[in-house]
């Protein structure tokens, strides 16, 4: 082995040079030298890659699927990357191709390890794939999570039953649950506590909605039908929900038919709020026994108490207010409802829309570095970005348009745009102009 | 300025192999990539991730893409060839298999026996210290420390060595193919083809004639970078931009706004253009500000 010459790597880092390893006909790295990198007595160059079989995981190449069966893994990259496909772990061609250069994985094909060239060649097999895979790779080398864009969690109606004394206001939270065992059995019962928000965020979360609703349905237990005697929760010494995850155990399994629904509405200060998925994750279902049920937001609580109490008289008689109180929860609410003219165009223009719609459809769901991520529920994204080239047109506004409004959240939407030589993020937003409020 | 000198027809063994790769191209090979950069002023881009280094993207490494107007220049001067790799596609047949296999199998003999000859040293430097130690620990128990011979532990540790387990054995993953390498040349590569591409690419290798080096230029809303020297040397000079009507189509605001887009970054703007009178020749004008002082 010697070392032949240098260069400078792309004229970016002055005096970054790109040595030598020997030589064409020295590719093969002698056993000696293997060793001696492996044990790192030798320092190797960059572009080296000599691993130990025992750190590197193993798959095999699946031609049918175009993915990589994993057959051996190893690491620290299996909580974002792989999917499992009946009972067997994955890889998509951007995931597998990736840990293969970052010898992170050895992927055979008819037992012969495949060199990156080759991976290159079979995992990227149009001109999109390989956009979207510098992307992966650029946002993936500086700590960004990655997942293929996942449609929404589909929404299901609340069910709703008669409710035993529904428990409103910020100070229910302390307020003890009353209930006997004699009145609990018959019906289902639910309960609404409002926490304040910032206790239910994961750490670094990004908020995406105003406003969701959980609900907890205790589903019978496997094989019985016959509803067993019920332990209501207590939760008046519960100030939050890692203190009730951390009690939960020691409350035992909810039973029907004691409750069958808790609720819990949870405001937030107008940023949004993090994703129902998140609540699911807190639960085990197969533990406790009970089922996620995930509905649209659409608290009452506190509307409810404007109209049942001292402002009551605001909706009496003929002069009311003009929003009323269960509609809004946020100033912003208020002034896009009284906004004029409608921002959104109700006139369909034929020239707003690509003809290439189906080109900008979101690649990935990207995730901040240091949030909290669960591959099985990975939630909303902290962004989403749509892969394209950079001599490909900017997406016309309705087609942003349409592609915002089937999210119908505010995660932000990136265009990742892929030159020659480098990548760049644009972001298309609407702009409101400020509205200067007086008072008086 | 330098004259061109027309190259003889590349030796297919001794030319530049690009892998062909949806338009644009891929040099996989470490040597290719240095005599590309260097001998020829064709400085594509290393996309590949470094292993040693994922964590960042700032150092790219192999593979070195080419633009199309790059590639154009390297066929036009007859230094590359442009390869197809069919076998790539396909499984290793079992020749190739074999051969792989008893690759695996000679390296890793060979990496037990330069194991077992790296530990064997590792023992002559500390055998010192090893016998020190036993000695140490004879005494404290009470043996006879003229039984602790050097060359009875030397033979006493060298027993105790273990052959290398198949776990440690390094693994080299090849960044160009040499299992299946097998490749043809491509006949006919279909660009240019359109007015643009025609425009790009003959404006690149005019300005890469001139003795110029050019880099892509989206970062500053061009086509093409344009320096006096290597990259790594110099600022950029020159931002061109291709356009696809004549300068005097250009409205006042485009005018303005392509000023603009190079005296923020202290470059000069160059128009690439087809002269109207001569469709094939590519004209270039500089658009810079001019002092009025109208007195």
């Amino acid at each position: 082995m010697s070392v032949g010459y240098a260069v400078p790597i792309n004229g970016q880092e002055p005096g970054a040079v790109l040595w030598v390893i020997g030589m064409s006909a020295e590719r093969r790295l002698s056993p000696a030298t293997l060793v001696a990198v492996a044990m790192k007595r030798l320092v190797a160059h960059p572009e080296a890659r000599v691993q130990t079989r025992g750190q590197m995981s193993q798959g095999i190449w699946h031609r049918e699927r175009s993915q990589v069966r994993v057959t051996q893994a190893r690491g620290k990259y299996w909580p974002v990357v792989g999917h499992q496909i009946e009972g067997q772990t994955y890889l998509y061609p951007e995931e597998a191709l990736f840990l293969l250069e970052i010898q992170q994985l050895q992927v055979l094909d008819a037992e012969v390890p495949m060199s990156v060239q080759k991976a290159f060649t079979v995992m990227l097999t149009h001109e999109r794939a390989v956009l979207r895979y510098r992307v992966y790779s650029h946002l993936t080398r500086l700590g960004y999570k990655l997942i293929r864009h996942q449609p929404r969690p589909s929404s299901q109606p609340r069910k709703r039953g008669p409710t035993t004394s529904p428990v409103v206001g910020p100070e229910a939270i302390h307020a003890p649950i009353k209930r006997s065992k004699s009145h609990a059995l018959d019906a289902p019962s639910r309960l609404v506590v409002p926490v304040a928000e910032t206790r239910l965020l994961p750490a670094g979360a990004w908020p995406a909605r105003t406003r969701y609703d959980v609900v907890f349905q205790p589903r019978p237990p496997d094989g019985q039908a016959e509803p067993q005697s019920a332990e209501p929760w207590d939760l008046s010494q519960i100030s939050s929900w890692s203190e009730w995850k951390k009690n939960r155990s020691r409350m035992g399994p909810i039973n029907l038919p004691s409750v069958q629904e808790i609720r819990v509405d949870c405001e937030t200060s107008g940023r949004g709020f993090y994703p129902l998925d998140f609540w699911s994750s807190s639960v085990s279902p197969a533990e406790e026994k009970i089922s996620i049920t995930r509905s649209v937001a659409d608290d009452t609580s506190s509307a409810r108490s404007l109209a049942s109490g001292a402002l009551r008289t605001l909706w009496m008689g003929p002069v009311k207010p003009m929003i009323p109180a269960r509609s809004v929860h946020s100033t912003r609410h208020i002034l896009e409802l009284i906004r004029i003219p409608n921002r959104k165009c109700n006139i369909r223009d034929e020239t707003l829309i690509d003809d290439r719609l189906e080109a900008f459809k979101i690649d990935f769901d990207i995730f901040l570095p240091n949030v909290s991520f669960k591959k099985s529920r990975p939630g909303l994204p902290n962004f989403r970005v749509i892969v394209t080239s950079s001599d490909e047109s900017v997406p016309k506004s309705q087609s942003l348009q349409s592609l915002k409004e089937s999210l119908a959240d505010s995660v932000p939407l990136l265009m990742g745009v892929v030159g020659p030589g480098n990548i760049s993020f644009f972001a298309l937003q609407d702009t409101s102009l400020p509205r200067i409020i007086s008072v008086g | 300025m330098e004259q061109h000198v027309h190259l003889p027809p590349p030796d297919p063994g001794a030319a530049v192999k690009i892998q062909m790769f949806f338009g644009q191209g891929l040099i996989w090979n470490l040597e290719d990539a240095i005599e590309v950069r260097t001998k020829h002023r064709i400085l594509g881009s290393f996309i590949g991730c470094l292993p040693k280094a994922p964590r960042q993207v700032q150092r790219f490494g192999l593979p070195l893409l080419l633009s199309s107007e790059e590639l154009f220049v390297l066929l036009k001067e007859k230094v590359a060839v442009l390869l197809e790799y069919q076998d790539l596609s396909l499984k290793p047949n079992p020749d190739q298999a074999a051969e792989f296999m008893k690759y695996l199998e000679d390296s890793f003999q060979g990496q037990i026996k330069a194991s077992h000859e790296d530990k064997i040293q590792n023992i002559k430097e500390n055998l010192s210290t090893i016998l020190d130690g036993k000695r140490k620990k004879a005494l404290s128990s009470g043996k006879a420390i003229a039984d602790i011979r050097e060359e009875s532990v030397f033979q006493d540790e060298i027993s105790k060595l273990k052959p290398l387990p198949e776990d440690h054995m390094a693994v080299q993953t090849f960044i160009e193919e040499i299992w299946q390498g097998r490749s043809k040349i491509v006949p006919d590569w279909n660009f240019p083809t359109t007015s643009m591409e025609r425009l790009r690419s003959q404006a690149f290798y005019l300005l890469w004639q001139e003795g110029f080096h050019l880099t892509d230029g989206d970062k500053f809303g061009g086509d093409f970078l344009v320096y006096n020297g290597s990259p790594q040397d110099h600022h950029a000079r020159f931002i061109v931009v291709c356009l696809s009507k004549q300068p005097e189509d250009l409205s006042p605001n485009e005018v303005a706004a392509k000023y603009r887009l190079g005296t923020t970054v202290k470059k000069t703007v160059l128009l690439a253009f087809f002269s109207p009178n001569e469709p094939n020749q590519v004209l270039f004008q500089s658009v810079e500000s001019s002092n009025s002082n109208l007195k």
